[in-house]
């Protein structure tokens, strides 16, 4: 097993090879759906999926893609919400709190049981709300790099 | 495990979550899945939700993936033998659950997808339990859509119902990948857990299509009753409550002499049938 992660620890994420996928602000805020990937593939999120298991990232990465880095001191200096894995957890029980509040209790746990399987960690774009997309980008573009830090 | 993948496609029964052979085989394309947690196509059907959420979200999967191949996700590009799918399932052969998969609908004297899951439902094992809950969740909904009867489900029904809280014991052999985020422990209890709640997810697909005035229909929610009393997937919680309140429940939807009745009903239907034929 590897090695406990902290704070100052890089989180990972696997996505294409040669960009991070931009997320939406404005997009729907449901964490849940976020997390089980409802509404399919590409589907608009205001959130970036990040985890603290290598493995896992390469899995996202898949064949085609590679692993990006980042660090929480880098998320909160561009001031976005880091939702830690275990504020993640706290979130999503029963029906959920917050912006995991959900519908289905059965989807909320699903959705935690992979967050923990996953040790997934959380960047909220929402802060950017409004802003041009261009400006997301390079917010996304400032936060991860290929090189672990 | 990607949730848009094959690995977690009800037409594959090999692999749920961390439970699997490191292969999976797809018995809509007829194909061993090489490399199952990068590929999809727009059948997907997904084991995890709820039938109502698995409809919604099949009808979005088609219109991203519109060609009728498998193929990465990533890039939408057909996967091709040898590396990704294999047209030769003869190695699975050697494995009881593969065997009984990758003879998906060929057993018996007519070939049919019962005998399939009752060849499952005899083998020991998590493995064999995961092919039979998820190809069976998948004949459930096939037989529907082709106008078959509600009933359609009733002997995987019961066969879930029976083992409802036993623990499914999952061995370490059972396991297709580890991960470092949790602890094997942990990796144990969230795949019993998912297991317990596919078991919910079954009886909750027979009886949401059960008339409105059979006490079944009462079943159509188990899940979310489930989910709601232990509020975090913790097994051992889960267990407690399919023994006590989700036992409890289905007494009342289907008493063993109920039971007993419908399945001499459908016997005799099912003889008669034969006789017509």
């Amino acid at each position: 097993m590897a090695a406990i992660w902290g704070i100052d620890d890089p989180l990972l994420r696997g996505d294409h090879g040669d960009s991070v996928s931009v997320p939406d602000p404005a997009a729907p805020d449901s964490i849940v759906r976020h997390i089980l990937f409802l509404d399919g593939a590409g589907r608009a999120t205001p959130y970036s999926s990040t985890t603290e298991d290598e493995p896992t990232a390469r899995i996202f990465a898949g064949r085609d893609g590679r692993v990006w880095f980042t660090l929480v001191d880098r998320i909160q200096t561009a001031e976005l919400r880091y939702i830690s894995n275990s504020e993640l957890l706290g979130l999503l029980r029963g029906k959920g709190k917050g912006a995991a509040a959900w519908p289905k209790a059965s989807e909320v746990l699903l959705a935690r049981a992979r967050a923990e399987e996953w040790g997934e960690h959380l960047i909220d774009f929402r802060a950017l709300k409004g802003r041009a997309a261009a400006d997301v980008k390079t917010t996304v573009d400032v936060l991860f790099t290929k090189e672990r830090p | 495990m990607i949730l848009l993948s094959c690995s977690n496609c009800s037409y594959n029964g090999l692999q749920y979550g961390s439970i699997g052979l490191s292969v999976g085989y797809c018995v809509q394309h007829l194909v061993v899945l090489r490399c199952a947690d990068e590929t999809t196509c727009p059948r997907h059907l997904r084991k995890d939700l709820d039938a109502e959420s698995r409809e919604q979200e099949q009808v979005q999967h088609r219109k991203n993936f519109t060609h009728d191949v498998v193929q990465f996700i990533a890039s939408e590009q057909p996967a091709e033998a040898p590396d990704a799918i294999d047209h030769d399932p003869s190695p699975l052969e050697e494995d009881l659950v593969g065997e009984a998969v990758t003879n998906w609908g060929f057993l018996g004297t007519n070939g049919t997808k019962i005998a399939s899951l009752a060849q499952l439902h005899s083998i020991p094992g998590v493995r064999a339990e995961l092919a039979m809950l998820s190809l069976g969740r998948a004949y459930v909904r096939t037989c529907l859509r082709n106008k078959g009867p509600w009933t359609s489900g009733f002997h995987i029904f019961w066969w879930t119902r029976r083992r409802l809280w036993e623990d499914p014991r999952i061995q370490v052999t059972d396991l297709r990948y580890q991960r470092s985020a949790v602890s094997m422990r942990r990796q144990f209890e969230l795949a019993t857990w998912s297991i317990l709640m596919l078991r919910l997810q079954l009886i909750s697909d027979v009886a949401r299509v059960a008339p409105e005035t059979d006490d079944l229909s009462a079943l159509s929610d188990v899940q979310e009753r489930a989910a709601e009393a232990v509020q975090t997937p913790d097994p051992a919680s889960l267990a407690a409550w399919l023994q006590s309140e989700g036992n409890a429940l289905l007494a009342k939807a289907m008493p063993y002499e109920r039971y007993r009745a419908m399945r001499a009903s459908l016997h005799k239907e099912e003889a008669e049938d034969a006789d017509d034929g």
